[in-house]
């Protein structure tokens, strides 16, 4: 017990820092309030989520295996570990196999979970974060403070200064700018010569056997474009049943985290391409859950909303935990997943709610972490967090109030005396006082009155029906797809969302007549009278390519994002090396929203993403830079119908 | 009180459709009754005054305090004692506390017996009268507990009850809802200096409701009035505590009803 009530005690001595981290994460839960206003159907897209989770827990076992057959079929293998030390292996054994020297990492939880990363490093593999958060806190030689933002617990100055250190940028540097430019630079060349890139995945899709990569700095999507290899590391917690499905997933997860309406990249890498590509699936005390009331934690997407808005986690920040899950979704798996130390995680809770109202999955948070107490305390492995004198005073009706009465007439000399015990002492701690009793009980009170005063017979009314329990107000109805939206309408609604990501819409007459195109794009581009220079394979002649032009097959107006298929490992550099990229959209092929998106994707290219806006990153004190790792400007093109593009 | 029979009539008068002489309970948890004993009172000649002849049960402890700390059995033990206070079937309970409310909610949920439970503002909300006959111009501050913001207790009643008094003025803080305030039960004592500082957050969370000097109206508020007095127990002995009174809702209602 000691461990986290003393790290704690210790934490709150800083007071300037567990404001300045309060404010930092307020930031994201803010947004996430704001986004969703504009989301009128976000309860019953929480249900929908619910309930296809609910269907995978059902039958986890079919779906895994639906999932490895689908995945298969396209070309993906798939291992299966039991717990970390096989995960550990099963990567080891890949990695020693293809020989690989230098590992671009991308952000991965269950690889955290699983500390794969020290494994590697130990066997003398280089092994490079390169989501910023990540490579921050590498730098550091210190985990991950939190689900989405790795290094919200760092400042600027802080993180200037590291950078210093590692040579990175001159003395005193603290525009965030300029330290995602340096990271950009540095972590680049690494791109170039990694001979593995790892990710993990937010969703695995049984029905395709997709993995779905979210992000929004192309730290991920540009290591296994690059790279000859790919390996994946998800847990089976990550199942969702098909395409259709996953839109309602999408549709909260950015918003929860970040508020923006969709992450930049939503990467769905469906079989091989060529090159190898392995997906480790890890189970490592999941399956132990099944079949407990706590169950349903396993729908956790890890969107960090129930962090945002814990009033304990943005005050004691992620590394008090100790664990790679923080706050309350953290509480409720520690027992679970790594048990021990853990276990007293399910103190740190006021048992507010908060969390429970905002997780998009619509898990109990709350009452889960109330639910573990009870089962640990009762397994005796934690001791309740009373005094046991204290649970005997209260559980026995009669001394309580003998103590109360002998108290009151202890007077003034109460509060003092109750000063002295470990309960009262822990009081005070909370630069409280001990509070005055008043000279008589309720029930006292009313004896008296009783004695004084027999009830008196008040006239009834005639006995009436209870009145109807008003049932509680139903949310709006969602506004599905508006059916007669025009398409000028659409473009209306997507430019908004566009420039809300930051990206732009290019009119018509601004397309370039010089550029570096993609073979798809060059075929627009001739019945435009445009004629484009193809761009090349190697990339060393894109990296740093000043403009490039790609297609995509059709635009979302609710999110402002494309749907771009990539079928050549040409066309993905082509859409995260350049810096600058203008993508062609027919303008008849916007669609409304996500759920109409999911119907048009019959079939599934190795690899499509959902592209909304240019890389960006939030990674130094939440502040937004545009240019990640990826095109630091991104337009769209709306090109006329007519042309054999829409076709 | 000259003549109360007559402010009586008229009460029954103005809201005769919704008062129904119904058999109810009413539960004051441990803490009201031997830390704010004046709350219990005011609760129980609310609902005299209004018709409904509560019978005040000798029930001690709904357990919440015990199941929070993780002490399951013991929890176990003062809910049934509670519950065999409170048998009678359809038995309709009125509770003086928005967390126990919520407690016994769940709690009840698993039981045989299902009493009918309400959160005391929650009750009034439904079933008492649309207006009360005595303006009360005072200035009260808000403050709103996580069982009535996030719970089932009974969303926000407190607030549409205390609009239904005329000529009060209820302060109360806009923009995003506010954080706990740090209480929790045995969490107020397991980690003190966070609960500390949660409480301090909050009371400054609700100061940003009271006009600043200059503003008009200029209104300093004559109490803090929460459905749950657990949360202002915690608040109200923080050193640095404004010194508001606190008041539980049924208190501004009695006044109402002089």
């Amino acid at each position: 017990m000691k461990g986290l009530a003393r790290k704690i005690q210790e934490r709150m001595r800083d007071l300037d820092k567990v404001a300045s981290h309060r404010r930092a994460v307020l930031y994201p839960a803010a947004k996430r309030r704001a986004a969703m206003a504009l989301v009128p159907e976000w309860e019953e897209l929480r249900d929908a989520n619910k309930k296809a989770k609910a269907e995978i827990l059902s039958d986890l076992d079919g779906f895994l295996d639906r999932f490895q057959e689908s995945a298969e079929a396209r070309g993906t293998t798939v291992h299966r570990a039991r717990n970390a030390a096989q995960a550990q292996e099963k990567v080891l054994d890949l990695c020693k196999a293809a020989g690989v020297q230098c590992i671009v990492k991308s952000k991965s939880l269950t690889m955290e979970e699983c500390q794969i990363g020290p494994k590697l490093e130990q066997t003398g593999i280089e092994l490079i974060d390169t989501d910023l958060g990540e490579r921050i806190v590498q730098l550091f030689g210190e985990p991950p403070s939190h689900l989405t933002a790795p290094a919200i617990h760092r400042t600027r100055e802080e993180i200037g200064q590291l950078f210093y250190e590692h040579g990175l940028v001159p003395k005193g540097e603290t525009d965030p700018k300029i330290l995602t430019e340096a990271a950009r630079k540095s972590l680049r060349p690494y791109f170039l010569k990694a001979d593995l890139g790892m990710t993990g995945a937010n969703f695995l899709v049984a029905s395709t056997g997709s993995i779905i990569v979210v992000e929004n700095e192309a730290n991920s999507i540009l290591g296994t474009s690059l790279a000859p290899f790919h390996i994946a590391v998800a847990g089976i917690d990550k199942l969702v049943p098909d395409i259709p499905s996953l839109q309602s997933f999408l549709a909260l997860l950015a918003r929860s985290a970040t508020g923006q309406r969709l992450t930049t990249y939503t990467t769905h890498y469906t079989g091989t391409m060529g090159r190898p590509l392995h997906l480790v699936l890890v189970d490592n005390g999941r399956s132990s859950l099944r079949g407990t009331p706590a169950e349903e934690a396993l729908a956790c997407i890890r969107c960090g909303a129930c962090l945002n808005e814990c009033p304990v986690y943005c005050r004691i920040g992620g590394h008090s935990y100790d664990w790679v899950y923080p706050g309350p979704i953290g509480e409720v798996l520690g027992p679970a997943l790594s048990g021990g130390p853990r276990n007293e995680l399910v103190k740190a809770s006021p048992l507010c709610q908060a969390c429970s109202d905002v997780c998009p999955v619509r898990i109990d948070l709350a009452r889960h972490i109330h639910d573990w107490r009870l089962d640990l305390s009762a397994q005796g492995q934690l001791k309740p967090s009373l005094p046991s004198s204290l649970r005997h005073l209260w559980g026995h009706p009669f001394l309580f109030r003998a103590a109360g009465k002998f108290a009151r007439h202890l007077g003034p000399l109460s509060p003092v005396l109750a000063g002295f015990t470990k309960a009262g002492r822990a009081w005070k701690r909370g630069g409280r006082n001990l509070p005055k009793l008043p000279k008589k009980s309720f029930h006292e009170l009313l004896k008296a009155r009783r004695k004084s005063n027999p009830p008196q017979c008040f006239p009834h009314s005639p006995i009436q029906e209870k009145k109807e329990i008003a049932p509680s107000p139903t949310p709006p109805n969602s506004p599905s797809a508006p059916k007669h939206l025009h398409f000028h309408d659409l473009r209306k609604l997507f430019r908004e969302a566009l420039e809300e990501a930051h990206g732009k819409i290019l009119p018509l007459s601004a397309l370039p007549n010089q550029a570096m195109a993609t073979p798809k794009a060059m075929v627009i581009g001739a019945e435009l009278g445009k004629f484009w220079t193809p761009s090349p394979s190697q990339p060393w002649k894109i990296n740093g390519c000043p403009l490039l032009i790609l297609s995509a097959r059709h635009g979302i107006a609710r999110t402002g994002s494309l749907w771009v298929e990539l079928e050549t490992f040409e066309e993905r550099l082509a859409l995260t090396l350049p810096e600058e990229i203008i993508l062609l959209v027919p303008e008849d092929r916007i669609l409304f929203d996500l759920p109409q998106h999911a119907a048009e994707l019959k079939h599934l290219p190795p690899c499509g993403t959902l592209l909304t806006g240019p890389s960006k990153t939030a990674d130094i004190e939440l502040s937004l830079v545009i240019g990640a790792h990826g095109p630091r400007r991104m337009s769209v093109c709306w090109i006329p119908s007519a042309t054999s593009a829409s076709k | 009180m000259e003549d109360p029979e007559a402010g009586y009539s008229t009460l029954l008068l103005m809201t005769c459709a919704t008062l129904a002489a119904m058999e109810i309970s009413l539960f004051v948890p441990c803490f009201i009754n031997q830390l704010f004993p004046e709350a219990g009172m005011a609760g129980f000649d609310v609902l005299e005054r209004l018709g409904f002849s509560p019978r005040v049960t000798q029930a001690h402890c709904c357990g919440q305090v015990l199941s929070n700390a993780g002490d399951g059995p013991g929890a176990q033990a003062l809910f049934k004692r509670w519950a065999q206070q409170h048998s009678q079937d359809e038995e309709t309970v009125v509770i003086l506390s928005a967390s126990c409310t919520e407690h016994l909610r769940n709690e009840i949920e698993a039981a045989p017996k299902r009493a009918q439970i309400f959160e005391f503002c929650d009750f009034l909300v439904r079933f008492g009268p649309e207006s009360y006959p005595t303006a009360v111009p005072k200035t009260l501050l808000l403050h709103t507990s996580c069982s009535a913001q996030h719970g089932r207790a009974g969303a926000r009643t407190q607030r549409s009850l205390l609009d239904r008094i005329s000529k009060l003025r209820v302060l109360e803080p806009q923009g995003p809802e506010g954080e706990c305030c740090g209480f929790g039960g045995s969490f107020a004592t397991t980690f003190p200096e966070l609960s500390g500082s949660m409480g301090k957050d909050r009371i400054a969370y609700l100061q940003s409701a009271i006009p600043k000097k200059g503003d008009t109206p200029f209104l300093t508020p004559d109490a803090l009035v929460s459905a749950d007095l657990s949360c202002l127990l915690h608040l109200g002995t923080l050193r640095s505590y404004p010194g508001w009174p606190i008041l539980h809702p049924a208190q501004i209602l009695w006044e109402a009803l002089q």
